[in-house]
């Protein structure tokens, strides 16, 4: 199936690209989950703006922060070397997402923007206090910030997937410090009753029940949650 | 090493080609004073500036990123 009919715009910069995105218009990045959407009809926009070209597909670290741009590649984010040194959640993260060769197009943005709650980088983001830097009233994402972990910081991700590459049906992601615990669920959602176990002093086995209670679900829902939460508790080193 | 250019000018190079392909900035680290380029979308090479403006490169930098940091050094 081909798209409806719409307008394409290649913004030059952020300014360009603000001036372009209103009512009807979607922001184009990698495409990797718009496209689909266009050529099976799902959306209808009247107008694309492409923003690869608007100067937003940098990584960069000052102070201490790290910034991703909007139109970072998932694939940038997996080979970066300030991530995997300052940051390893995300590169632990993004490992789940799609496919190598979605990897190389999907965005960090589309990603974020999307806001499908099956979406690892999300949760992974959230367990790491993400901000996210929106400009013209909410309509675009630039960038997103993250702040630098504490001292002695461990992470880890686990997802359960029924086929290699297929969106996830549990997920959580866990950062661990002394004196600091953040555990994320795809959604995504903050468990702040398993963060105060976890930062007391709960084994894995004992926070991932608490996760499953609070989230809840069918049994099958709740024992796959515990399992990747046991899973990525070990991944930081909770036993 | 190529010698003596500013944090902006390494930091800021804008995307080169060559008869390969791109040669672009993927990565800034202001705190380290490090940037990896991405080359020809295969390969990456980090350049580490030096206190003095001499940078450092830890694999083969393109000819094409010598040629525009050598532009960019100061008069």
């Amino acid at each position: 199936v081909k798209p409806a009919p719409f307008a394409y715009v290649a913004a030059r910069s952020v300014e360009e690209a603000l001036a372009e995105v209103r009512e009807g218009a979607w922001v184009l990045a990698g495409g990797q989950s718009l496209v689909p959407l266009l050529n099976a009809r799902d959306l209808r926009p009247g107008r694309l703006v492409d923003i690869n070209g608007a100067g937003l597909g940098l990584i960069r670290r000052s102070g201490g922060v790290l910034e991703l741009g909007a139109t970072v590649r998932q694939a940038a984010l997996e080979r970066s070397r300030i991530v995997r040194e300052h940051w390893p959640l995300l590169a632990q993260a993004v490992r789940y997402v799609g496919h190598p060769a979605t990897r190389a197009r999907g965005t960090v943005g589309g990603s974020v923007a999307l806001r499908d709650p099956r979406s690892e980088l999300p949760a992974a983001l959230l367990a790491l206090d993400a901000r996210y830097r929106l400009r013209g009233g909410g309509r675009l994402l630039v960038s997103v910030e993250v702040p630098p972990l504490p001292a002695g910081t461990r992470t880890g991700f686990a997802e359960f997937v029924r086929t290699r590459g297929d969106w996830a049906s549990a997920g959580a992601a866990v950062v661990l410090a002394p004196g600091h615990a953040a555990v994320a669920v795809l959604g995504p959602r903050r468990v702040p009753m398993a963060e105060r176990a976890l930062v007391a002093g709960a084994p894995a086995r004992e926070a991932a029940e608490i996760v499953a209670e609070e989230e809840g679900g069918t049994p099958h829902q709740r024992a796959l949650l515990a399992d990747v939460v046991r899973r990525a508790l070990a991944e930081a080193g909770r036993a | 090493v190529a010698r003596a250019v500013t944090w902006e000018a390494l930091a800021g190079l804008a995307p080169l080609r060559d008869r390969d392909g791109l040669i672009r900035v993927e990565e800034v680290d202001e705190d380290t004073r490090t940037v990896v380029f991405r080359v020809h979308g295969r390969r990456s090479v980090a350049a580490a500036l030096d206190p003095a403006g001499g940078v450092h490169f830890d694999g083969e930098a393109p000819a094409a990123l010598l040629a525009a940091l050598e532009a960019e050094r100061p008069a």
